[in-house]
């Protein structure tokens, strides 16, 4: 046990609610002697002979306590950290604390005066509650039922410690004056809130009839917009059916127009191409014409050729004749004198020479067209304007080389053509008369 | 328990002609400021008697609180199911209670000894005002799913923090006043409390003066300075 040294802790008792809460408070001696350092908060237990500390130290740490039978208080920290320990006062009745199996360290001498202190030794106490005991009521006081905390159970009032207390307040006896005025007031109070109750109703009266109006007016101006909506609707309706009547009879106008255009190309379609077929026809047949015109002018230079070589066979016919006959009269002085000389002795062997005609010049040129029933075929058509028949030979160029045809005997005035595809234009043409032995010649 | 209200003797009805003329008034007898204790106690138990305690800060029925919470998630698929329990943070918050009401009223001072000029807030009741709240989700798929229960408490200051210490009314140092509603309320100094106000919402108006009538008396009953007439 060590001895209490002057001026380190004051300790001080009092009751926060008598009876239930006891508060310790450890005053430092030599720091501010009104405010103390550490306050422990003492209360019953929920059985008795059982207590709860909390300390304003070491965070608000809590101890359990229970009264012990030589009236010691054995402590035990809730929590972890137990630090227990055991108050009580001794024979001497100096406060004291002391851990289990360890000597005390603390030991006080109770001060008679009010209020109750002790002196501490050690630095900050870590619970010292009091003993059961001592002259504090915690031990004395009759076991109650712990003040109930639970929600929304009924809470109960804890009172403060009594000491120092002022004069209790005692009311004075009211004059009958005293009560005419409480009457007064009461009255005055009454009217006075009637008043401000009428006010307040007529304030919302107003605000409700502002609201009222207020509703009212966007209302109205609600059903106006409406109106206006409608309307405005209406009007785009109309314009919308309007905009839409006039481009139907856009659409209707247009297609007319389009399907007359298309009408009028297909006419102008039609009108053309009857102009070209008429053209083409009128084309052919003057084609025709002329062919039928160069034809005969062609037969006719023949003719006249034919003529003329015929004069001139029937010249040098009667020159051949009158040869014939000079050449026989010579023949026959010849023959004469040859018999003569073979009279004389020997006789002479008489010579025989052919010539054909040429007939390329009495077969006229190759008249080239286009095929008129086989599309990219190309004939030559040929006419004998010989007196006799000849043979023929016509090549016609193709994109693969020379296509030539053969007549024979193509009798006089007669026509024969040779056609082929994809003719490129170039014509060949020769003529023999027919039984020479000429051979045909070829392009080539 | 007995109705001081009704108990009084009315010694000098002629001289409160007009007093006498209110009904609540005119069967009473003599009126002492314990009847009128007993009175507004009385009244508790019959009308909404709200209270309020404003701390320096000027909040009312002010608690402090911690929130704390935790989450269950079960995850299971085609090669088992794992369960995970994760607190949530713990939170510190606060609040301010709506409805307290005074339930016991004592004619008692802050020091415990018994005055018709003090009166001892004894006992509150409120609705509970702790919450809790839980909370599923299910997230399913194919070939798994997890299951979420959010468990969230928000646990407040018992009642008790109003009631230690005791709160008291010191009717020698008060403010009546009575509201447009019909409610008489007194405002007072507290004792750990900046103020305290206690509201009787009688409804009645005849119930409002009698409320009124019994503050007022023991106002003036308990008012020092009253008595040297100035």
């Amino acid at each position: 046990m060590q001895e209490a040294g002057p001026g380190v802790f004051r300790l001080h008792w009092r009751w926060e609610t008598p009876g239930q809460v006891l508060l310790e408070e450890w005053y430092r001696g030599t720091s501010d002697p009104g405010k103390p350092a550490y306050v422990m908060t003492i209360r019953l237990g929920p059985k008795p002979g059982t207590f709860n500390l909390k300390s304003t130290s070491m965070i608000g740490k809590e101890w359990q306590g229970t009264l012990q039978d030589d009236g010691s208080v054995s402590y035990v920290g809730t929590g972890m950290l137990k630090f227990a320990y055991i108050v009580r006062i001794d024979e001497q009745g100096n406060f004291e604390q002391a851990r289990p199996n360890r000597p005390a360290y603390i030991h006080a001498v109770p001060i008679s005066s009010a209020p109750p202190a002790a002196v501490a030794t050690t630095s900050p106490p870590s619970a010292p509650p009091p003993a059961a005991s001592m002259s504090t009521p915690v031990a004395t006081t009759a076991p109650t039922a712990p003040v109930p905390s639970e929600k929304p159970a009924p809470v109960v009032a804890k009172q403060q410690p009594s000491p120092p207390a002022p004069p209790i307040k005692a009311p004075r006896h009211l004059s009958d004056a005293d009560l005419q005025r409480l009457h007064e007031s009461v009255q005055k109070s009454r009217a006075r809130s009637i008043v401000q109750a009428r006010q307040v109703e007529l304030q919302r009266q107003e605000a409700a009839r502002q609201a009222q109006l207020q509703q009212q007016a966007w209302a109205a101006a609600e059903a106006q917009r409406q109106a206006e909506e409608a309307e405005a609707d209406a009007e785009f309706e109309a314009e919308r059916a309007r905009k839409a009547a006039a481009w139907q009879q856009t659409t209707q106008a247009n297609e007319q127009a389009l399907a007359d255009s298309m009408q009028r190309l297909r006419n102008t379609t039609a009108q053309v191409q009857a102009q070209q077929a008429e053209a083409q026809a009128r084309q052919r047949a003057q084609a025709a014409t002329l062919a039928q015109a160069e034809r005969q002018r062609q037969v006719e230079l023949i003719r006249q050729a034919n003529q003329r070589q015929e004069d001139e066979a029937a010249r040098l016919a009667a020159q051949r004749q009158q040869y014939e006959r000079q050449r026989a009269d010579a023949q026959a002085a010849e023959s004469a004198r040859l018999q003569q000389q073979r009279s004389a002795g020997n006789g002479a062997g008489a010579g025989h020479a052919s010539t054909d005609t040429d007939a390329n010049r009495c077969v006229s040129g190759a008249d080239v067209r286009e095929n008129d029933t086989t599309k990219g075929n190309t004939a030559a058509y040929v006419s004998n304007g010989c007196g006799t028949p000849v043979d023929v030979k016509v090549c016609l160029m193709t994109e693969s080389g020379w296509k030539c045809g053969v007549t024979w005997g193509l009798a006089s005035q007669g026509s024969w053509s040779f056609s082929a595809f994809r003719a490129t234009g170039a014509v060949f043409v020769d003529a023999k008369t027919a039984g020479s032995s000429r051979p045909l010649a070829a392009p080539n | 328990m007995r109705n001081g209200w009704k108990g009084m003797r009315w010694a000098t009805l002629a001289a409160f002609g007009a007093w006498v003329s209110l009904p609540t008034v005119a069967a009473q007898g003599a009126q002492s400021p314990e009847g009128a204790q007993q009175f507004l106690a009385t009244m508790t138990k019959k009308v909404l008697t709200q209270v309020s305690f404003v701390d320096a800060s000027g909040r009312t029925n002010y608690v402090t609180g911690k929130y704390t919470g935790q989450v269950k998630t079960i995850k299971g698929g085609i090669f088992g199911t794992k369960e995970t329990v994760a607190p949530l943070p713990e939170q510190a918050v606060e609040k301010q209670v709506a409805d307290v009401r005074a339930s016991v009223l004592e004619a008692i001072d802050a020091y415990g000894r018994p005055t018709a000029c003090a009166t001892r807030i004894t006992e509150v009741v409120a609705p509970t005002y702790d919450e809790t709240r839980s909370d599923n989700d299910t997230d399913n798929h194919s070939f798994s799913f997890k299951f979420t229960y959010t468990d969230q408490q928000w646990k407040y200051e018992p009642l008790t923090k109003f009631m230690s210490p005791a709160q008291v009314i010191d009717w020698s140092n008060v403010k009546i006043s009575r509201s447009p509603e019909g409610s008489i309320s007194v405002t007072s100094k507290g004792q750990s409390f900046a103020w305290l106000h206690l509201k009787y919402v009688a409804g009645d108006p005849d119930l409002a003066d009698r409320i009124e009538y019994a503050m007022k008396f023991l106002a003036m009953s308990c008012d020092a300075s009253a008595s040297t007439g100035f």
